[in-house]
């Protein structure tokens, strides 16, 4: 009703987070309400991993248009197929305008680490046909390697964000793992409410045989920065 | 060109409309058609008009490349169309290229209202010819002929450039829903009279050396050796 964007939030800040470490899911809802405002009334919302990651979009994206950050921030939900097919769940788009041609590009892949390992990299025999579809090469590679393989054919500016929910020993963690080496850092301040911010701390990791880059990303929706370091 | 060896598909929510269309065991042909043309000229909304018979004046910037699935039916024959929805923005050339392989037919498309998009044709010809087969059959298409006011790329200009391309020729609207049917129905028509034209003197292709070939580990024998659809 008459709440402010910012008296609203505080309100969904103050709520419990889940204390089973175990329960990723349910930690990371939790977190994913905290930072984003969602309503949950009586706090008994579980969403499943896939529903979690479209509360965590559509939330996102609620937000991004509450703050009329569409313009300079643009956040992409691919299809079922290209989530396949380019291993991206959703992709963030800082724009150069007036052309409105993405300038940098984060590809963001969700992983659930608590979860079963093989949940994350299961395929369905739709998802193979997919592949099919796409190329021989195509099947054979990891959806993180696809991720990975889209950002590098595009180029530089587009960098792979594998998004972890409920990290292991810091329950209420959302991590986030970059797979480029380049250091890049842009910040956008138009005016706008102060609210709150996400952190997303990377860990060292191991995707297959190639070691990625820990890097540190922060996320902050109300002043529209993203603050990517590189850190050896 | 072969068909698809049907595929077995396993319950997906989250795959739910690819599978009902994709996880179609029955058809007699698979063909691979993609859409290309300079970027906001309109390929998404033309493929979900097609595709869904939906349309949206919102314009989201496709991302890489996606893809629909339809079946058509022609002369008693399914025809599975794989129908790829590729980013125009140059900075995909490279995943977007890749795609061309194989591909039996092309909808390159341009904005009646946007000049640029027209002068780009003469360039993205050349992109298929570079990445495609000699085979692959083009339809030139200038889309949002809805938008007669704001015109600029005359009927006349479009149509002479298809035919100096050898393409033929179509003005769509996907908004209006004016000849999108008509451009697919037209596109799988002259693949096809290609296909019979080229069984009669390369027999080879029909064995899967072209078009979909590493989708056809074993292609069922053509039930007839003319492609009379």
């Amino acid at each position: 009703g008459g709440r402010s964007v910012s008296e609203r939030c505080r309100i969904n800040l103050s709520r419990s987070v889940a204390s089973d470490p175990h329960d990723c899911v349910g930690v990371a809802a939790a977190r994913t309400r905290e930072y984003l405002a969602f309503a949950d009334p009586e706090n008994k919302f579980q969403p499943s991993p896939s529903a979690l990651r479209e509360i965590f979009l559509m939330t996102y994206l609620q937000r991004s248009s509450q703050l009329h950050l569409a313009d300079t921030l643009t956040c992409t939900a691919m299809t079922p197929e290209q989530r396949v097919l380019l291993g991206a769940d959703w992709v963030w788009a800082v724009l150069d305008l007036p052309s409105r041609n993405p300038k940098i590009q984060i590809a963001v892949q969700v992983l659930h680490v608590l979860q079963e390992p093989e949940a994350n990299t299961t395929r369905s025999d739709a998802h193979v046909e997919i592949l099919h579809m796409a190329s021989t090469a195509t099947v054979e590679r990891t959806r993180a390697e696809r991720l990975v393989g889209f950002c590098s054919a595009v180029g530089w500016s587009c960098f792979a964000l594998f998004l972890f929910f409920g990290f292991g020993s810091d329950p209420g963690n959302i991590c986030g793992l970059t797979s480029s080496s380049t250091l890049v850092g842009f910040a956008f301040c138009p005016e706008s409410y102060v609210i709150q911010h996400l952190s997303l701390t990377a860990k060292p990791f191991v995707m297959g045989s190639k070691p990625l880059f820990k890097m540190t990303i922060s996320f902050k929706f109300d002043l529209v920065e993203v603050r990517c370091r590189l850190r050896k | 060109v072969g068909a698809l060896r049907p595929v077995q598909m396993s319950p997906d929510q989250s795959m739910a409309a690819t599978q009902k269309e994709s996880g179609d065991q029955n058809f007699d042909y698979m063909f691979k058609l993609l859409i290309i043309g300079n970027s906001s000229v309109g390929k998404t909304s033309f493929l979900f008009r097609y595709a869904d018979d939906s349309f949206t004046s919102a314009f989201v910037s496709t991302v890489g490349i996606d893809f629909k699935v339809k079946t058509v039916y022609k002369n008693d024959k399914r025809i599975k169309l794989q129908v790829w929805d590729t980013a125009g923005q140059e900075r995909y050339r490279t995943i977007t290229t890749a795609y061309y392989r194989g591909a039996m037919g092309f909808i390159l498309m341009y904005d009646i209202t946007n000049e640029e998009s027209f002068g780009a044709v003469q360039d993205w010809s050349t992109q298929i010819k570079t990445y495609s087969w000699d085979n692959a059959q083009v339809i030139l298409a200038g889309n949002k002929c809805d938008m007669e006011e704001e015109r600029i790329v005359s009927a006349e200009s479009g149509r002479l450039l298809a035919e100096q391309l050898g393409f033929e020729f179509f003005e769509t609207s996907a908004k209006d829903n004016v000849n999108v049917k008509q451009t697919f129905e037209r596109l799988v028509d002259i693949i096809c009279d290609k296909m019979s034209e080229t069984l009669e003197t390369d027999p080879a292709v029909t064995t899967g050396t072209q078009g979909n070939a590493r989708l056809t580990d074993n292609p069922p024998p053509l039930q007839q050796p003319n492609c009379t659809c």
